[in-house]
């Protein structure tokens, strides 16, 4: 019997596009953070954030960032999906609860930690904050949870039962209890983005999101090993202000992503389309 | 006739509380076995849920024999131990695995705690891998590309307990966007842990009933008091049913239809509103091409716990109509435990096995149904019945409502 053919008839995948409607961004210490969880947007409940990691805190601000700069207070996302990651969710967290449970054993684990400190948990208050009924999937949670969510949200591109997708990312720079040389503790910043995809149209706008998959004809093609893997800072601080650029970054299993904008076409972009961030007094950056 | 759309299942790699090998779960769901044991690999007198259904040690994968040394696997954690072995053996068992560098191979896993778990797991074993961030380097999932030899695209998703059908979902579009010819995807979850039991316990989510524990789980059933803690995963290879077809392969299903919704309601209770579990379900049997009388078979969400039965009972009874009391459904979280991100995962291969024996897994411990209940449950044993097509629901925390619809090929 000879061997079936090889299937792989090789077909280079199109970058996937959408546009992007809305874009926010937060970075935030822990004294911001402290103050953007006891100020949850408006149109939430005051104890919203109450139990929340502090990356959702930040992911559901920038969140509503967008919609704000977008001018989309009273857009309905009903038929909106979510895709989330968050990096190394519930690490600060996990880490007070396994010191309590060492000394006080399982009466000390919250009831919280895992509806509101696992990976599911941005994606899902995400939908919960906008009434969001199409899905919600966390992705990722380790160092290449950035290209994980972007090539899962690329995947999602095209499903007509879709109004929308926001895209959020979540992450610590530098990941709490990172350590200077001298051995003292570094500061975490907190860092969120959240786009507002949809569908490009004629008159979607001059703001794009590109996401080239991996294109690869077999595995026998080599692997690019990044030694930096893209972060969610990168993403933001490179974002915060920008208008009528563009920008690649190189995904970790191979691939990009680009944020496009069309330079002809500057001069009638609007607000909304370009990355405005947040400190906890409102003020843009 | 089938499209080249068409997505089939041809390798299935599961490691469960039932059982490793495929015949072995299908003889235990067929008998109606329990795999729910007192814990005893940690100390639990002060938890209040002292059972699990529990998996015991992982098999060595072949490669790890071969390329590496049984002593690395079992220096690995426990959650990567089990994808590695599960997609291992889903590899190899679809034929592919000889051939896996001439094929463009991806590999999407539903993981809900794959760092908490890594972190609580070193920390028993007296580490601060927790405090130390520049340890946290290689996720699962390129770790079991690295070790398996591929370099596709690579994703975990997270949907707390619908994660692996969200999985299933994700991989097959993947083929069919064209971006892969073959996707290992599924699931794997190592929630038996203390921290797990302990957070689980205090949400007063789980069965006390540590007396009796292969009645503890008692899904649909009046004298239920929570879920039972699991653990398992199973993996599976995803193809287009042309490329199946070509190389002859043994085939365990089509992924007929996917759906999802969120409920945008809690991030723990289910929305007493039926409407949004209700869309996931009509979107999955949209994309299918099958009317909800049409099916043979719903593996139900149903964990056991007196809420999430009844909203997944109030959504079924509205998609089934007049059909509710034809169709049959079981939970064999009855059975298994509940494999909280890997449930999907689990309950696609119950499916399977469904399909491919010919008889509906019944939920065991069911004694005295709801009252009012319209749905056909199958109580306690297993009833030979013709399964063409298959439902399995996955609602998770975060209020993620899935649903898949498998066709007997």
């Amino acid at each position: 019997m000879t061997a079936p053919r090889l299937i792989t008839a090789i077909r280079e995948p199109n970058p996937v596009a959408w546009a992007v409607v809305g874009c926010g961004l937060v970075r935030a210490n822990p004294d911001q953070l402290k103050a953007l969880r006891q100020n949850p947007p408006k149109h939430l409940a005051a104890g919203f954030f109450k139990h929340a990691d502090d990356q959702i805190v930040a992911g559901v601000a920038a969140v509503f960032e967008a919609v704000k700069s977008a001018g989309m207070e009273e857009t309905s996302f009903a038929d909106w999906g979510v895709v989330a990651g968050a990096c190394y969710l519930g690490r600060t967290v996990l880490a007070g609860a396994l010191d309590r449970f060492r000394s006080a054993g399982a009466w000390s684990v919250s009831p919280h930690l895992i509806p509101n400190h696992m990976q599911h948990c941005l994606s899902g208050s995400v939908s919960i904050a906008l009434k969001s009924h199409g899905l919600n999937v966390g992705v990722g949670g380790g160092p290449t949870t950035v290209s994980e969510t972007f090539l899962a949200a690329a995947s999602l591109a095209g499903d007509n039962r879709l109004g929308g997708l926001w895209i959020v990312l979540t992450g610590h720079a530098p990941e709490p209890f990172s350590q200077f040389a001298n051995g003292t503790i570094a500061a975490p910043l907190c860092h969120a983005l959240a786009l507002a995809a949809v569908a490009v149209t004629p008159s979607s706008g001059v703001a794009q999101l590109r996401v080239m998959p991996a294109v690869r004809t077999s595995s026998n093609d080599t692997v690019e090993v990044r030694s930096n893997s893209l972060r969610v800072s990168d993403l933001t601080n490179s974002l915060a202000g920008l208008a009528g650029q563009s920008l690649r970054w190189q995904l970790d299993s191979g691939g990009w992503v680009e944020w496009q904008s069309d330079l002809a076409r500057k001069e009638t972009q609007k607000e909304s389309q370009k990355c405005t961030a947040i400190t906890p007094s409102g003020s843009p950056e | 006739v089938h499209s080249d759309n068409t997505v089939w299942i041809t390798g299935v790699g599961a490691c469960t509380p039932l059982g490793n090998e495929y015949d072995v779960i299908a003889d235990a769901l067929s008998a109606g076995k329990s795999g729910v044991r007192p814990i005893t690999h940690f100390h639990v007198a002060d938890h209040p849920s002292q059972i699990a259904a529990q998996i015991g040690q992982v098999p060595t994968p072949n490669r790890w024999n071969t390329h590496s040394t049984a002593d690395a696997f079992r220096a690995l954690d426990p959650l990567d131990q089990l994808a590695h072995f599960c997609a291992e053996q889903a590899l190899r068992d679809s034929g592919w695995w000889e051939r896996r560098q001439e094929i463009r191979l991806g590999i999407v896993i539903g993981l809900g705690g794959e760092w908490p778990l890594r972190w609580e797991n070193d920390c028993h074993q007296g580490g601060q891998r927790i405090r130390e961030p520049g340890r946290d380097t290689e996720p699962l999932v390129s770790a079991v590309q690295r070790h398996i030899g591929f370099a596709g695209p690579a994703v975990s998703l997270s949907a707390a307990c619908a994660s692996g059908n969200q999985a299933l979902a994700l991989a097959r579009r993947w083929i069919q966007n064209g971006w892969v010819d073959i996707c290992l995807a599924g699931a794997c979850d190592r929630g038996v842990t203390p921290i797990c039991l302990a957070a689980f316990g205090n949400l007063r989510a789980l069965s006390r009933r540590n007396q009796e524990p292969e009645a503890a789980s008692r899904p649909f059933d009046k004298d239920r008091d929570g879920f039972v803690l699991g653990e398992g995963g199973a993996m599976f290879v995803l193809e287009r049913a042309n490329s199946a077809r070509r190389r002859c392969a043994r085939v365990y299903g089509e992924i007929a239809g996917c759906g999802a919704s969120s409920d945008a309601h809690h991030m723990v209770i289910p929305s007493p509103d039926p409407k949004p579990a209700t869309r996931a379900i009509q979107q999955a049997l949209a994309e299918a091409g099958v009317t909800a009388d049409q099916l043979h078979y719903i593996n139900a969400h149903a964990t056991g716990t007196p809420v999430g039965d009844a909203c997944e009972t109030a959504a079924l009874e509205t998609v089934l109509g007049d059909a509710a009391p034809n169709v049959p459904v079981s939970s064999s979280k009855s059975m298994t435990g509940h494999l909280l991100s890997a449930a999907g995962g689990m309950e696609a291969l119950v499916c399977m096995i469904a399909m491919d024996r010919g008889f509906v897994p019944p939920t065991i411990n069911l004694h005295s149904p709801d009252v009012g209940s319209r749905l056909c449950h199958v109580c306690n044993e297993a009833r030979d019945w013709p399964i063409r097509v298959a439902m399995s629901n996955s609602f998770g925390f975060g209020g993620c409502n899935t649903s898949l619809v498998l066709r007997a090929v």
